[in-house]
């Protein structure tokens, strides 16, 4: 079982920061949190670690979300489920276009429900469809449906951002 | 021929179907230009969502070693131990204090139920109760109005049942006082044992002792097996002492120097007060000061030591009257302490000296100028 564990460690920890990084919107904090997923699952050696661990992730996500609306820091409360927004810092030019393509990916993904957004985000981060739907409480056969509504209202808001801009410029 | 669902799609580039629903899909995929168009539009779709959704990355990094993790591991599981012990030992101490305590109270309960003895009733005199120190009565006191020294009347073999009668012809004789802890002996019917209550004395006032005696009207003391909570009867009020005070209408019966405990009051007609005073001394023990009409305080204080026999038996009481207002005092103390402390207490019109009166056996104790 440690033996999974340390290959699932090698082959998802990416992927769980990078699904952390997309809640809490910093970097440090997604990889402590990585850490920490990583070190509950020694601890409570799952049975089905891959899902075991995205779905620990994603409830210390929430619970570092509500942390920081409570601390009153860079939070947004879109939905009932409150998106941590991310932090503008002064950077380089290139750093700046940047975080302009972050902000507007980030606009385009609030427009989804919580649920689209959270299978869309375990998607990305290479879990299957029966554990997307065992986190997020769909029926496997739902799975394909929300995220083909999900990838396309992403999509749809992403373009949208862009015209604005566009016409902005123009 | 129906087309592929677009979900359908979805899973099947997200290699979700199984083997024998994409051999399907690929057949179908193969004969109908539409459903590939569909499918390379999910395709791109897809791309692109792969695409922004990887904007929204943060910088590469390595991960910790595994080593690493079992390190943290490891000291996480030694600080839940810990926690759990000290929750284990705080449990164990609370569950000990909490043993102790309760066994505590089962033995102090045990043992003043070890002490009441079986039968509380002691039966009154000429059909009045157990009289208190007074004269001429068995429980009335019925010398001169002015302020005087209680003394008990001395029991004769006919008993007191003719109280006036025996006021006019027998002066008042002194009062006996028992020791503390005698059992068995103490003058609850006045009736019984005479002779005892004259030899048996510890501290005799006598009417020519009052000359020397302190500038207070020297008080008779009694020893009886008394319950120094005369809360049964009655309703009483817990109040603060300005409130008692106020009601009252006289200064309260609070021993100088004492913190007080608890005051209570009563009321037996509507412009009359008993006044209870719980003070504590630095020994910790508890003294009681009843105050208020004499009547009604004589009444209480009769059916509190005919009512209960105590489970304190080294009690003592000292009754003083002043005119139509007794104070009692009351405790588990020797009886010159409970004489002490009567010194202290804010006795009205108490004269600075007793100024024995030429024309009568018992002195009368004048107000101060």
């Amino acid at each position: 079982m440690t033996e999974d564990l340390e290959e699932l460690y090698r082959t998802t920890y990416s992927a769980v920061v990078r699904f952390l990084y997309r809640k809490v919107w910093d970097a440090d904090r997604a990889q402590d949190l990585a850490q920490e997923v990583f070190v509950r699952a020694m601890a409570h050696q799952p049975e089905k670690p891959r899902a075991w661990v995205f779905a620990v992730a994603a409830n210390l996500a929430r619970d570092e979300a509500r942390a920081a609306v409570r601390r009153k820091r860079h939070l947004t409360l879109l939905t009932s489920d409150p998106i941590m927004v991310p932090t503008r810092e002064p950077q380089p030019d290139e750093a700046v276009e940047h975080d302009e393509k972050m902000e507007k990916v980030y606009r385009a993904l609030s427009h989804l429900t919580p649920r689209d957004r959270e299978a869309l985000l375990l998607w990305d981060a290479g879990l299957s469809y029966p554990e997307i739907a065992q986190q997020t409480g769909l029926a496997v056969g739902a799975v394909g449906t929300t995220l083909a509504r999900a990838r396309r209202r992403l999509v749809e808001a992403h373009d949208r951002e862009e015209s604005k801009k566009n016409a902005a410029h123009s | 021929m129906p087309h592929i669902p677009e979900e359908e799609l979805h899973a099947y580039l997200d290699q979700a179907l199984s083997r024998s629903q994409c051999v399907e899909i690929e057949r179908h995929l193969a004969d109908c230009a539409d459903c590939r168009a569909t499918r390379d539009g999910i395709a791109a779709l897809r791309d692109r969502t792969t695409a922004l959704l990887a904007v929204l990355a943060p910088p590469l990094t390595l991960p910790p070693a595994w080593g690493t993790l079992g390190g943290l591991h490891r000291a996480a599981d030694s600080r839940r131990q810990l926690l759990i012990r000290r929750a284990i030992v705080a449990a164990s101490l609370i569950g000990a204090v909490a043993l102790g305590w309760s066994a505590r109270v089962w033995q102090d309960t045990r043992n003043e139920l070890s002490r009441r003895p079986a039968t509380a009733e002691i039966p009154s005199t000429g059909g009045e109760a157990a009289p208190t120190s007074s004269v001429g009565g068995a429980g009335t006191p019925t010398l001169a109005q002015s302020p005087q020294v209680l003394v008990r009347q001395a029991p004769d073999t006919t008993g007191p049942s003719d109280a006036a009668e025996a006021e006019e012809t027998d002066p008042p004789e002194a009062i006996a006082v028992y020791p503390p802890g005698k059992r068995g002996v103490f003058p609850g019917p006045y009736r019984s044992a005479p002779a005892e209550m004259a030899e048996a004395t510890t501290d005799t006032i006598t009417a020519e002792a009052i000359d020397t005696a302190p500038a207070f009207p020297a008080p008779t003391m009694v020893q009886r097996r008394i319950d120094t909570r005369p809360e049964p009867d009655g309703l009483w009020r817990l109040v603060d002492v300005a409130s008692a005070e106020e009601e009252s209408g006289v200064p309260l019966p609070v021993v100088a120097g004492l913190p007080v405990m608890q005051v209570k009051i009563q009321g037996v007609s509507p412009n009359e007060r008993i006044v209870a005073v719980d003070q504590q001394l630095a020994t910790g023990e508890v003294i009681r000061t009843i105050g208020g009409p004499a009547g009604p305080v004589s009444d209480l204080l009769r059916r509190q030591g005919g009512a209960v026999a105590s489970a304190f038996s080294s009690e003592t009481m000292v009754q003083f009257r002043q005119g139509d207002r007794m104070i009692a005092i009351t405790g588990r103390l020797p009886t010159d302490s409970l004489r002490a402390l009567l010194v202290r207490l804010p006795i009205p019109s108490v004269p600075e000296r007793v100024v024995p009166h030429p024309t009568q056996a018992v002195p009368q104790i004048s107000p101060s100028p």
